[in-house]
């Protein structure tokens, strides 16, 4: 699939997920346990 | 009376015996809320309905008015609708989870022995494994209506797969609108901001350079843009249309 002429597709949305996640998990972990 | 002396962990067990406590009450809190919409079916009837709807509005609609270079629309706008009602769904993170606040089930979560992470955690899940029947359902809608995906079936799979990943970690984003959200309603109405040039305003439903300059806000190395790209990259043997941006 990395190989594929589709692979720059494959590794920008990867890499925008594991941004997003590793902003966006810490901020609602800590929105929780402000509300809880 | 007997004394007996309580059995004592090494650490490492004890981590692993706590992960695995954690990763127990995701799944039961994951569980919950799949229940919730098998019990309640209505929202997965409409969950799955509206895609379908859009499926049908730019096909047969809009689609006559679009032209994509060197593709056949369907294929073009399958995978931006997959795209789309997987960021759709993670909406129902942020409603689900306000819902929840408001009504003081969270409070009630907190007071239980459960991992803190065992809310969130099996929120998204849910939600993920919701979009998976999603996925497969819009899959067969799309077939319907012309959409040939002429790679192979593994190169496909793993488009999708890329996709639900994509949305997972998007929904993380919604869980936190959902907790800071006062109430549902608001949390439904703070979400429409955060999708609109997730969704619209990028290349799901048209190539971006058919936009006049600045139209998309979105860098054409935006999730939202690569992701319908790769897995349209699945649906034709040899790419011919032009990288969007």
């Amino acid at each position: 699939m990395l190989g594929s002429p589709h692979g720059a597709s494959t590794w920008i949305t990867l890499a925008w997920s594991i941004g997003a996640i590793a902003i966006l998990a810490p901020l609602a972990t800590a929105q929780y346990r402000k509300v809880a | 009376m007997s004394l007996t002396t309580a059995p004592t962990l090494t650490p490492s067990k004890s981590n692993r015996s706590s992960l695995r406590w954690a990763l127990s009450d995701v799944l039961t809190i994951a569980r919950r809320n799949l229940l919730a919409l098998v019990r309640i079916p209505t929202s997965l009837v409409f969950a799955v309905i509206q895609p379908v709807m859009f499926v049908l509005l730019f096909r047969y609609i809009f689609g006559g008015v679009i032209h994509i270079p060197g593709v056949d629309y369907v294929n073009f706008l399958i995978p931006g609708i997959l795209v789309q009602t997987t960021i759709f769904g993670a909406v129902g993170t942020a409603i689900g989870l306000a819902e929840d606040l408001q009504r003081g089930l969270i409070e009630r979560f907190r007071a239980l022995p459960m991992a803190r992470m065992a809310v969130l955690g099996g929120r998204t899940v849910a939600d993920l494994a919701r979009n998976v029947g999603v996925v497969i359902i819009i899959t067969f809608v799309g077939m319907a209506v012309g959409f040939r995906p002429t790679g192979s079936f593994v190169s496909y799979i793993q488009a999708c797969l890329l996709m639900l990943v994509f949305a997972y970690c998007i929904s993380w984003g919604f869980a936190f609108v959902g907790l800071a959200a006062p109430n549902s309603e608001t949390a439904q109405a703070m979400t429409f901001p955060l999708i609109f040039p997730l969704t619209f305003a990028s290349s799901i439903f048209v190539n971006v350079p058919s936009m006049p300059a600045g139209c998309s806000p979105l860098p054409s190395t935006s999730p939202s843009r690569s992701a319908p790209r790769r897995c349209e990259g699945s649906c034709s043997a040899a790419p011919t249309v032009p990288p969007p941006g």
